[in-house]
C-alpha cells in the first residue's frame, strides 16, 4: 500500500464509527427545517364604539311637568338607582318627577298618579292582585316600561335565577315574553360578541331618526302582536340555540302602553354614548311620558294636577266645622304639592262642595248630569241608576279637563259635606259606587232634621228604649238594725 | 526466520498505526458523542408567573444544548394569565428556529394552553382530551370615581382602564389569538375562525376533524414525532425541569371563599386565558 492509500484508509477508518453512530442517531435528510411562522401582533387593533348619527339635543322645556315615573324596587330589581342615571335625567329634564316604589304601600296606592311604571330586571314574582293593578293602569293610558337584562338575574353555582320569569308573568296579558337566552354576534359586534348591533327598527315614535342601537348583553322577546322596535340582523345568534333569524329585543304592546327591552345596561353610563343609544335614552323617556293616563274617579284622591280652588255652591255656609275638614283637606293636599284656596271662581283645578238646595248653581249642575230631584226631597233618580234616597247619600261628579280637573262634592247636610270631605283622607272611595266619572257614597248617617220623615229601608230609626219605673227597694235587715 | 518474524510485527505495528488506531480513535469519539435527546416539558398545572418562569428556563436549556434535537410540550392546564402565556409562546417560536416542538395534550389544553399548543409544530392528543376554549377573560375594572382619603392625579389612575376601553382591550387581546392560531394552523385549520373563537371546548376526536389538531395519540407519539421532525433516531428523553436549575415557588393561583373553599376564579383581576369549569353538582 502506497503511504497515501495508508493515510486515506486511516482517515476512513477514523471516520467510519463516527458516521456510522451518526446514521444511527439521524436519518436523512438529516437537517431540521424550520417552518415558523409568526403573528404579525401589530394587525390586532382596539375596535373603536360607532359613534351617534346625530348630536343629541338636550330637552329642558318641562314639558312633562309634574308628571310622576314610578321606578320599581319592590321586586329583588336588580339594579341601583344610579346606574339609570341618563334614563332619570331625561325623565327630570322634561320635568318629570321619579319616584322609588319599594313595596311599603300596595302598588294600586301609587298607580292612581303616576304616568308610567318602570320595572328593571325584577326577581321576585308580581303578586295576582299587583298584576291586575298595572294591567288596570295600562287599560287607563297608564304607561309600563319593562326592562330585564341577562348580566342581572341572580346564578347560585350551576343554578341561574333569570330576571325574566317575573316579568314574563307581568306581561303575559301583552303578548309579549322574554326569553331565557342571550343574544350574540361573533362577527360584527361593538367590541364584545355580546355586545350587539341593531340597525333595523321597526316604525313608531321611539325609533325616529336611529341609525344604530348598540344593546349590551340582551334578552331575546318573542311576540305576535305588539310592534318589534328592534330587529336582529342575520348573524345574530341566540345563546340558547346558537341559532339565527328575525329576533326581538324591544317592542311595544298592541295597545301602545307598554314597552319591553331585554336590556338597559345601554340607558347606563358610558354605554348610552355608544351610537344612538343616548337619542333611544331619550325616545324612552318620552314614551314614558307620553302615556294617555285620563284622570277619573278611580284615581281618587290624586284626581287634580296642581293648585286647587274650593268653591262653595249655592247656600252652602263655611261653617266653622266645614272650615276645620277644609283645613284637613288643605293638609292633605300639601302633602301632594297641591295648594288650596277657597274662591268663588273657577281656575284649572276645582273641588265645587254644596249641599242640595235650589240654587241656580245646584240645580245647572244636577241638570247636567240629568239628575232629577224628587218631590218630597227624598229621593233622587240618577240616569242608568234609578231612584237613590237622598238622605245619607253623598254624591260625586268628575269633570276632567285639559289644563285641570274639577270635583263636585254634594251631600244632604254640611255634617254629610264632611264626611265626604274626609274621603281625602282615605285612599280610596270607600262606601262609594262609582259609574264612570259619576259617585254615589253613602255617608252612613241621615240628616238629624229630616229623620222624622225618613223611609229608606237602609236607615230606620231606633225605637226609643223605655224607661222601667223604679222599683223600691225592700228593706232588709241590719245587724245594726 | 527472525527477519521474518520481524517484518511481521513491523507490518502489524505499522496496520495499527495506520488503521486501528484512526479505527479506535473514531470508535472513541462516536462512543463520546451524545445520543440525540427528546427533551420533555411539562405544564400540568394553570400558566402563572412561576410554571411560565420554569417553562421558559426549560426552553432556554433546549435551546443552549445542541443535544437537545426535539422538545415535546406535555400538557394538561386550563390556561391562565395573557402576559405569561404569550412570554413562553414567543420563547417557543424562537425555540422552533432551530428545534422542532410537539405538543402533546394529556386531559386538556385549554385556553392559554391551547394558545401555547399552537405555537407548536405539531399537535397530539388523545381522543378524550379537551381542547379549545379560545378566548379571554376579565373582570370589569370598578366604575371610576374620585374618594375624600385618596388623591391621584388622574381619572383613570386608580382604575387603570375605563370600563368600556377595557372590553375593547380584552377583544384586542383575542385578536392577538387569533392571530396565533392563524400562524400556527394555518392551511391545517378546517373550519371558520368564527367557530374556532366560539370558546368552545371539544374532545379530541372532534378537534381532529376540524383541523384544531393534528393526530390522536399519546406522549409516546408525541416523542417519536418530535424526532421524526428533527431527523433522528434512537434517541433518549429527558424531562428538562431536572436539569434547568429552576423549583417554581409554590403559588395560590385560584381565590379562596371565606369558608375555605378552593374557588373557580382566579385570587388577582386581570386578563386571563382560563377555562373556568362548573362545579360538580356534589360542590352545592
Amino acid at each position: 500500500m502506497t503511504k497515501t492509500s495508508r493515510i486515506l484508509s486511516a482517515v476512513a477508518l477514523f471516520i467510519l464509527p463516527i458516521l456510522a453512530r451518526y446514521l444511527w442517531t439521524n436519518s436523512f435528510p438529516f437537517l431540521y427545517q424550520p417552518q415558523v411562522t409568526t403573528p404579525n401582533f401589530e394587525q390586532a387593533s382596539i375596535p373603536e364604539p360607532p359613534t351617534a348619527s346625530a348630536p343629541i339635543t338636550r330637552v329642558e322645556n318641562g314639558q312633562a311637568a309634574g308628571q310622576v315615573v314610578l321606578i320599581d324596587y319592590a321586586h329583588s330589581n336588580q339594579f341601583v338607582i344610579n346606574e339609570i342615571e341618563p334614563f332619570t335625567r331625561a325623565l327630570t329634564s322634561r320635568g318629570a318627577i321619579t319616584e322609588m316604589y319599594t313595596g311599603e304601600e300596595e302598588i294600586d296606592y301609587y298607580l292612581k298618579y303616576v304616568s308610567a311604571y318602570v320595572i328593571m330586571s325584577p326577581l321576585d314574582p308580581f303578586s295576582p292582585r299587583e298584576i291586575r293593578a298595572i294591567e288596570r293602569f295600562i287599560a287607563n293610558g297608564g304607561r309600563l316600561l319593562v326592562f330585564t337584562d341577562p348580566t342581572r338575574g341572580m346564578a347560585y353555582f350551576d343554578y341561574s335565577f333569570p330576571d325574566i320569569d317575573s316579568a314574563n308573568l307581568l306581561l303575559s296579558s301583552t303578548g309579549i315574553a322574554f326569553s331565557s337566552d342571550y343574544l350574540y354576534n361573533l362577527s360584527d359586534n361593538e367590541g364584545n360578541f355580546r355586545n350587539v348591533k341593531f340597525s333595523k327598527f321597526g316604525k313608531h315614535a321611539l325609533t325616529d331618526h336611529l341609525k344604530m342601537v348598540v344593546l349590551y348583553g340582551v334578552h331575546s322577546l318573542s311576540t305576535s302582536s305588539a310592534t318589534v322596535l328592534l330587529e336582529t340582523s342575520p348573524k345574530t345568534l341566540s345563546s340558547l340555540t346558537d341559532q339565527g333569524g328575525k329576533m326581538a329585543a324591544m317592542a311595544v304592546s298592541a295597545d301602545g302602553n307598554v314597552l319591553a327591552a331585554g336590556d338597559f345596561t345601554f340607558m347606563t353610563t358610558p354605554f348610552f354614548n355608544v351610537a344612538d343609544n343616548a337619542l333611544l335614552v331619550e325616545r324612552v323617556a318620552e314614551f314614558a311620558l307620553a302615556g294617555s293616563h285620563q284622570p277619573s274617579l278611580a284615581n281618587f284622591p290624586y284626581i287634580f294636577k296642581g293648585d286647587v280652588t274650593l268653591i262653595a255652591l249655592g247656600e252652602t255656609q263655611l261653617t266653622a266645622n266645614l272650615l276645620a275638614s277644609i283645613s284637613g283637606l288643605q293638609g292633605i293636599f300639601q302633602q301632594s304639592n297641591i295648594g288650596l284656596k277657597i274662591g268663588s271662581e273657577r281656575g284649572e283645578n276645582n273641588l265645587l262642595i254644596g249641599t242640595y238646595d235650589d240654587s241656580e248653581e245646584i240645580l245647572a249642575i244636577l241638570k247636567q248630569y240629568k239628575i232629577v230631584m224628587g218631590d218630597s226631597g227624598q229621593f233622587i233618580t240618577l240616569p242608568q241608576i234609578g231612584e237613590v234616597g237622598l238622605p245619607g247619600t253623598g254624591m260625586l261628579f268628575f269633570e276632567p279637563g285639559q289644563n285641570g280637573n274639577t270635583l263636585i262634592m254634594l251631600a244632604d247636610s254640611d255634617e254629610n259635606l264632611q264626611i265626604l270631605l274626609g274621603l281625602f283622607y282615605s285612599p280610596e272611595l270607600y262606601g262609594c259606587l262609582i259609574q264612570d266619572n259619576l259617585g254615589i257614597c253613602s255617608l252612613g248617617e241621615a240628616s238629624s232634621y229630616e229623620t222624622d220623615s225618613y223611609e229608606d229601608d237602609y236607615y230606620y230609626e231606633e225605637e226609643p228604649l223605655e224607661e222601667a219605673p223604679l222599683e223600691e227597694p225592700e228593706a232588709t235587715a241590719t245587724p245594726a238594725g | 526466520m527472525r527477519e521474518t518474524t520481524s517484518l511481521l510485527w513491523q507490518k502489524i505495528s505499522s496496520f495499527v498505526g495506520w488503521a486501528l488506531l484512526p479505527l479506535a480513535a473514531g470508535i472513541l469519539i462516536a462512543a463520546l458523542m451524545p445520543r440525540p435527546v427528546v427533551g420533555l416539558i411539562y405544564l400540568n398545572e394553570e400558566i402563572q408567573p412561576y410554571s411560565a418562569e420554569s417553562m421558559i428556563r426549560q426552553i432556554e436549556y433546549a435551546r443552549q444544548h445542541p443535544e437537545v434535537r426535539a422538545v415535546v410540550l406535555v400538557m394538561d392546564s386550563p390556561g391562565g394569565t395573557v402576559a405569561d402565556t404569550e412570554s413562553i409562546y414567543l420563547e417557543l417560536l424562537k425555540l422552533r428556529q432551530t428545534k422542532p416542538v410537539v405538543a402533546s395534550v394529556n386531559q386538556m389544553a385549554a385556553s392559554g394552553a391551547y394558545y401555547l399548543a399552537v405555537g407548536t409544530d405539531y399537535i397530539i392528543t388523545r381522543p378524550t382530551s379537551s381542547v379549545g376554549n379560545v378566548g379571554v377573560i376579565g373582570y370589569l375594572p370598578s366604575a371610576p370615581g374620585i374618594y375624600e382619603y385618596m388623591i391621584s392625579t388622574g381619572p383613570y389612575k386608580l382604575f387603570g382602564y375605563p370600563r368600556d376601553h377595557y372590553i375593547r382591550q380584552i377583544e384586542m387581546v383575542k385578536q392577538g389569538f387569533a392571530l396565533a392560531i392563524e400562524a400556527g394552523r394555518g392551511d391545517r385549520l378546517k373550519v371558520e375562525m368564527e367557530t374556532v373563537l366560539t370558546g368552545q371546548l371539544w374532545l379530541g376526536s372532534e378537534a381532529l376533524g376540524m383541523g384544531i389538531i393534528d393526530q390522536l395519540g399519546n406522549q409516546s407519539d408525541a416523542e417519536e414525532k418530535a424526532a421524526e421532525l428533527a431527523r433522528v433516531r434512537n434517541y433518549t428523553t429527558l424531562d428538562l425541569s431536572t436539569v434547568s436549575g429552576y423549583q417554581p415557588p409554590e403559588f395560590i393561583f385560584y381565590g379562596q371563599a371565606p369558608s375555605g373553599e378552593t374557588l373557580q376564579s382566579p385570587a388577582e383581576p386581570g386578563i386571563y386565558l382560563l377555562h373556568i369549569p362548573s362545579l360538580p353538582l356534589s360542590g352545592h
